[in-house]
């Protein structure tokens, strides 16, 4: 193998890849990343077994062929390297061979054979949706994923898609995010059900960023692949039964509270320097017109806040993990939140004013 | 009734800690406490293993004194979190027999095992197997005593130190004191001391002959209660702690395991008994603390908090085993293993509330088991799981 990059988009393209790269080598093989030259592309694979992440950059290939190389110390040499044109050679045998301007690296190469194969995709199979809703989709999920290994279904977010609606639903068990979106009808294929693992949605947020255009999703065998402009990613799905959420939302009764986001967000996080960790509430005292925030930490002192706000329903008092409430204004994009609490021991839900498919469902603390 | 208390006093704690966790000072005198920096340390001693007091060191001793006496003795510091841990250990065998268990201090406890004949055998025998257990379990030794009540049973653990075990029955009583010194009271130093020789009184016997309203006369109102421990009567009840900090339950196997799949087990069987006990004190825990402790007694602990309190069997066994899993076994074979939750609330206590609702009828279901083992004994259900399993250990 024998080719020329341009360093910077080099480095992009590994920026990307080596995400998904197993952090402890366990098996070398999944340390590495498989450079292969073909035609007139570079293309770079990485594997940990669970997510697989493919993508292709342009390159003046003088002789195809393919080797497997550290991904770490790739990226480590290419980060530091000038923006110059970097050529890379590898004969079997031999050290892969990176020069750039007057810099040289021998590094120690694995034969592309003992690389795992990527599963093959179907042409044209999958549903599509544009990059910029499903990279949208991401982050308002992805904060609600657990991170408990001993609830499996749950450390993953849940894909749906049917009829024309695309939806992304993740839960920790105390709180739930869900996010809904049209598919482009004329391409809408087959029902999807699938639970993605975090990981896989963390590297295809990255995949997705900056990207325009559309998205193909194709349901593999207990896999799914997510294609886009030369990039792709795989992922095995998490087995197992999704919690049936649709029974925990509530139903928004009336206006709900109305509340500007930055107001609110400022208040909490104020109140959140006091709350400590996650066992002492916050309370929201929901009064006409008026928000009391209130902190009590023993061990600290408290913190109170006042808001005006938009509310016509009964007064209420009701505790909440500060965390869950700062994470959900943390992905809204509007500028007001309307906020459905119906009494201190039911899910409340928050939502952006005007809705956008994005809802959030906070159970509360009991106080 | 006559009740059947047991004082449990284990010997020279924190030094036979120390020999025991330190094959090489077997043998040798140990004085855990203060640096005595040769001779010029400011300290006291904590402890001393019966070889240092052979010189004449003891507990409460100038540090400085104890290195004069006997300088080539082994002086360690104290660890007290090694001590709490060990004690941790010897209180939870203390509780299999009785939750009528009340701490006096790290190292000494009264039971009240009155109640506990009918499921653990007469007093003396109950006795006999928290001796054995402690000495099979933690290498250590203790010294009980058993009688009707919290003074004698007292008295009769002192009386062999070490590695003591003595009896004293209700038609004992009398003769077993007749002959003690005043001094054994408790609450009499040496000024009450001379004020009874002063009567003529060095013995109990020769106090309990003397009416009571002519001991308080001279003595106040301690007299009257002096009166009636010298003729053995103490109907101080023993009071259990108040509150339990943690729920927990550990066994140590008769044969060292690594057949993973009987340690799964285990950890099953033990998740139970902390899920029982657990629904007995209508608590739950969100803390889990799993304790193993190795072939050469090198002991581990692992915990982990989760967000909601637990304490259905299944799910402390999840929680369990993943805490194991994270522990490299590296072909070493496991001694003990104990589960117990912490920072336990009641299901009204503030806090986060769970989004899905636990399926009530898990809860049900736990509830029936509870039930049926209560009429018919532990026996009475098993799961399915652990039917084919020997259970290999050594105590329930």
């Amino acid at each position: 193998m024998h080719a020329q990059v341009a360093r910077n988009s080099f480095l992009s393209t590994l920026a990307q890849v080596q995400g998904v790269i197993e952090a402890k080598r366990t098996i070398p093989i999944l340390s590495h990343l498989l450079l292969e030259a073909k035609g007139n592309t570079i293309t770079l694979s990485g594997t940990d077994l669970d997510v697989s992440m493919q993508t292709s950059l342009f390159g003046e290939v003088k002789q195809e062929g393919a080797v497997a190389i550290s991904g770490k110390k790739l990226y480590e040499i290419v980060r530091e390297l000038p923006d110059a044109p970097i050529d890379l050679r590898w004969e079997e045998g031999q050290n892969v061979q990176i020069v750039c301007a007057k810099s040289s690296f021998r590094l120690k190469g694995i034969t592309p054979e003992e690389f795992p194969a990527l599963p093959h995709i179907p042409e044209g199979a999958g549903i599509t949706i544009a990059a910029e809703t499903l990279r949208t989709m991401i982050p308002k999920t992805l904060f609600a994923v657990s991170t408990d290994q001993t609830r499996p279904t749950l450390t993953g977010a849940l894909l749906q898609a049917a009829e024309g609606e695309l939806s992304m639903v993740a839960t920790d068990g105390h709180r739930l995010s869900l996010v809904k979106a049209p598919i482009h009808a004329a391409k809408a294929g087959g029902a999807i059900e699938a639970i993605i693992p975090r990981k896989a949605l963390a590297e295809l947020g990255k995949m997705l960023k900056e990207e325009t255009g559309d998205v193909r999703l194709v349901p593999l065998d207990h896999q799914i692949a997510f294609l886009l402009n030369g990039s792709r990613l795989i992922t095995r799905l998490i087995e197992g039964q999704f919690p049936n959420y649709e029974q925990v939302l509530p139903s928004p009764s009336g206006p709900g509270a109305l509340l500007r986001r930055e107001d609110l967000l400022g208040a909490l996080r104020r109140a959140s320097t006091i709350s400590g960790d996650r066992a002492t509430p916050t309370v929201l005292e929901l009064k006409a017109d008026r928000l009391l925030i209130s902190c009590k930490n023993i061990d600290l002192g408290e913190a109170k806040e006042e808001l005006s706000m938009e509310y016509r329903g009964p007064e209420t008092t009701v505790g909440f993990s500060v965390r869950y409430l700062l994470d959900f204004l943390g992905v809204v994009d509007e500028t007001e939140v309307s906020m459905h609490i119906h009494d201190p021991l039911s899910p409340a839900l928050f939502e952006p004013k005007k809705g956008e498919g994005f809802s959030c469902v906070i159970m509360p603390m009991r106080i | 009734m006559t009740r059947a208390i047991i004082h449990v006093d284990m010997d020279a704690f924190y030094a036979a800690v120390e020999q025991r966790d330190h094959p090489a000072y077997e043998g040798r005198p140990v004085i855990v406490g203060a640096d005595p920096k040769k001779g010029k340390g400011r300290g006291v001693v904590a402890a001393c293993s019966y070889e240092a007091r052979a010189f004449g060191v003891h507990s409460a001793m100038p540090i400085s004194r104890a290195y004069r006496l006997c300088a080539h003795a082994i002086f360690l510091p104290v660890r007290m979190n090694r001590y709490e841990e060990v004690s941790e250990g010897i209180f939870g065998i203390l509780r299999r027999y009785t939750d009528r268990v009340e701490p006096l201090s790290i190292d000494e406890a009264f039971l009240d095992v009155t109640g506990s004949a009918r499921l653990f055998g007469e007093p003396t025998e109950i006795g006999r197997q928290i001796k054995a257990e402690i000495w099979r379990e933690e290498r250590l030794t203790a010294s009980v005593g058993v009688a009707p009540n919290k003074f004698i049973a007292k008295i009769a653990s002192d009386f062999k130190k070490p590695d003591g075990f003595v009896i004293v029955r209700s038609e004992e009583v009398k003769t077993f004191l007749q002959d003690l010194s005043v001094e054994h009271l408790w609450g009499v130093g040496k000024k009450t001391a001379a004020t009874l020789r002063a009567l003529g009184i060095k013995t109990l016997g020769e106090l309990a002959r003397w009416p009571e309203e002519a001991v308080s006369r001279r003595l106040g109102m301690v007299g009257g209660h002096l009166c009636l421990l010298s003729r053995g009567v103490d109907d101080r009840p023993v009071i259990p702690e108040a509150m339990a900090k943690s729920i927990g339950a550990e066994t140590t196997f008769s044969i060292d395991l690594d057949d993973l799949r009987q340690i799964r087990q285990t950890l099953l069987r033990l998740a139970e008994r902390v899920s029982a006990r657990l629904r007995r004190e209508d608590t739950a825990g969100s803390t889990i603390t799993l304790k193993l402790r190795f072939a050469d007694f090198t002991t581990l602990t692992r915990s982990l908090t989760v967000a909601e309190p637990i304490a259905l069997t299944e799910e402390i066994h999840a929680k369990a085993l993943a805490l194991f899993q994270k522990i490299p076994l590296h072909g070493r074979r496991v001694r003990l293993l104990g589960i117990a939750l912490s920072k336990l609330t009641s299901k009204t206590s503030p806090g986060q509330i769970p989004l899905f609702p636990a399926d009530p009828r898990k809860e049900k279901a736990a509830e029936a088991v509870d039930e049926i083992r209560r009429r018919f004994g532990e026996a009475g259900i098993v799961r399915a799981s652990l039917l084919s399993s020997e259970s290999g250990e050594r105590n329930r």
